[in-house]
């Protein structure tokens, strides 16, 4: 196994989750990243959206910002964020969303706005950004971010994103057509959600040092696990040399 | 026959005069540019004219924000997304505006945020919104905007419970484009974001561009065209307008020089030296720009403009009407097509109405 980093292995599981032909909402960060790569591996009709208009994008360096103007470049449509929110996703177009945040719970609900109270915040967020909209549509909502017991608490400060909000899923009672979230990538494993309780389950811990007792210290509630739980698949020399000398070879969002 | 140029009211003028003819302390601005084309020469004149209280309504910000919280000159943020860079534990003037209640700030989602532009720009009241926002505490925690931040009715057709979030029409929209010509009609491409609902939604709009270019090359590629010159107050033109911010087909990011600024926004003292240095002892963007070369060189700015790639040109021909007495129109035929067939089924009374 070639030697690889949290950052790394983040990247090449959620790749690994994208099929050729899906539509994607991307984010900026590691999810672009994925996509990016899952684009140049398994999935060459992977179709990007950014929320910033850019429809089909097929960025050739990495994009800095969702209004990088290397998003738009060579792109199958440019268009506006209401076109791209009403139409592509409100139309129930989109297959796969990415999102990330700084507090995630149990039932996959998100924070994104801020630690503490909202009125004295001990650390302030940048916001929802398109994140609580693209949560209720996309048809599968792959979260992503680090573990530690403070990004997986008991209780999140602040409901940026409504994931299943409890153990009843009121996503029904608000008639959210998406699906919510179905995985949930971190550095140590992945997490997908139980049907009943519709609460997180782990159900893959990532190599090289695979630990559930690691897992267990950096959670914040009694965790659920998965009756067949396997080691990740880890990242092939491939993926690695996309990664490192393609994607992001300065290295600006893989640490 | 009367020039179209000359038969209208010059709106160019300088970022100077145009912030200080249309923006007045207490005003709601739109920041129009979403995350591309940032229109930094008019936020640091708003700075350097010390305008007051005026509300932030931004759908997604760089540093821009930052900056005029710095110039003490606003009040209130409206927002749904407000860039931090440098991570969770970096310090910056949002953070000490906030501890020291210097600025209401209040969430909104992309979504919720540019229905009430869409709103305001059609001219309507309120929009209604996706429901399952009530389930986020973007919902329920109100600061400012207060009990207006939304509303719930029933359908008057379904008798479903619908959300719905007033419209916005902020008195004044800056923006910064590519290039207008002198009419102010603005071309403007790459992301295009919430732009176009930001601008359409005010009631004033200042646009600062890269270039003036000719009416003649405007009309060349009219779907290029943001906003029409008609709506626009105020044009300016103003190369690197939109520095240390990207501009497509013109300029990069600047990550270097906005590192220089995320290191000295660590601290009040050093963000003070900072505004200092780059917005208030600068007198306008020219100058800006010459110090910046001053400081650091022509290179920089060099290696940020862009590669050459031009798109693709569209045939936007057309052809007089080739049968101008309207039977073309009627049946969609060519006069030797009628002919044929009013030879074989007899002449058709298409003249007799």
């Amino acid at each position: 196994m070639t030697s690889f980093t949290p950052d790394e292995i983040m990247v090449t599981r959620a790749a690994n989750e994208l099929r050729n032909g899906e539509v994607v909402f991307v984010g900026i960060g590691l999810p672009n990243l994925a996509c990016n790569l899952a684009r140049r591996l398994q999935a060459p009709g992977l179709i990007l959206i950014y929320e910033s208009g850019a429809v089909g994008a097929v960025p050739s360096r990495l994009p800095l910002s969702i209004g990088d103007p290397c998003l738009v470049t060579d792109s199958i449509s440019v268009c506006s964020m209401v076109e791209v929110f009403n139409y592509y996703l409100q139309g129930g177009l989109i297959d796969v969303g990415f999102l990330g945040g700084a507090q995630v719970d149990r039932f996959g609900n998100i924070n994104s706005t801020v630690i503490g109270d909202y009125q004295n915040p001990k650390v302030r967020l940048p916001g929802s950004g398109g994140a609580c909209e693209i949560s209720i549509h996309a048809k599968k909502i792959i979260i992503i971010l680090k573990q530690n017991k403070k990004t997986f608490p008991e209780k999140i400060d602040f409901i940026t994103t409504p994931g299943f909000i409890d153990r009843r899923n009121l996503r029904k009672k608000y008639g959210m057509p998406g699906r919510g979230p179905a995985l949930v990538i971190t550095d140590l494993g992945v997490y997908t959600f139980s049907q009943e309780s519709f609460e997180m389950v782990l159900t893959e811990i990532h190599p090289p040092n695979p630990s559930i007792e690691k897992i267990k210290n950096n959670i914040s509630w009694d965790l659920k696990i998965s009756n067949s739980l396997k080691t990740t698949k880890p990242p092939t020399e491939g993926e690695l040399d996309i990664i490192r000398k393609e994607l992001d070879p300065e290295r600006i969002y893989i640490r | 026959m009367c020039d179209i140029m000359s038969s209208l009211n010059n709106k160019i003028m300088t970022t100077k005069e145009a912030v200080s003819n249309f923006i007045n302390d207490g005003d709601m601005v739109v920041s129009a540019n979403f995350l591309h084309g940032t229109p930094y020469a008019i936020v640091h004149e708003i700075i350097r004219q010390e305008k007051k209280n005026l509300t932030a309504i931004s759908c997604s910000s760089i540093e821009e924000l930052d900056l005029l919280l710095s110039g003490g000159c606003l009040s209130k943020i409206i927002t749904s997304y407000y860039h931090r860079a440098g991570g969770k534990t970096y310090n910056r003037e949002l953070d000490r505006a906030l501890k020291d209640k210097q600025v209401e700030y209040e969430d909104y989602t992309n979504f919720t945020m540019y229905n009430m532009l869409k709103a305001g720009a059609c001219g309507f009241t309120f929009m209604p919104t996706l429901k399952s926002v009530i389930e986020s505490d973007i919902y329920k925690i109100r600061t400012h905007v207060g009990e207006n931040k939304f509303k719930v009715i029933n359908c008057p057709f379904t008798g479903k419970e619908t959300v719905l979030v007033p419209a916005l029409n902020p008195d004044v929209a800056i923006l910064h484009v590519q290039r207008c010509d002198q009419l102010g009609n603005a071309q403007f491409w790459g992301s295009l974001g919430t732009i176009k609902w930001s601008v359409l939604s005010a009631k004033k709009i200042i646009v600062s561009c890269e270039e003036i270019v000719d009416h003649e090359r405007i009309k060349r590629s009219p779907f290029l065209t943001l906003v029409p010159g008609f709506r626009v107050n105020a044009i300016i033109e103003e190369p690197w307008g939109a520095h240390p911010s990207c501009l497509a087909g013109y300029y990069n990011v600047d990550i270097n020089y906005r590192s220089v600024f995320f290191a000295y926004a660590l601290s009040k003292n050093a963000n003070d030296s900072f505004l200092k240095e780059w917005i208030y002892e600068r007198t306008d963007r020219k100058d800006y720009i010459d110090y910046y070369i001053s400081r650091f060189g022509k290179k920089p700015l060099e290696l940020l403009k862009v590669n050459e790639y031009m798109s693709d040109s569209i045939n936007m021909g057309y052809k007089q009407l080739y049968w101008q007495d309207g039977l073309c129109i009627k049946l969609g035929l060519t006069r030797e097509q009628y002919n044929e067939l009013a030879e074989k089924y007899g002449e058709l009374d298409l003249y007799n109405e």
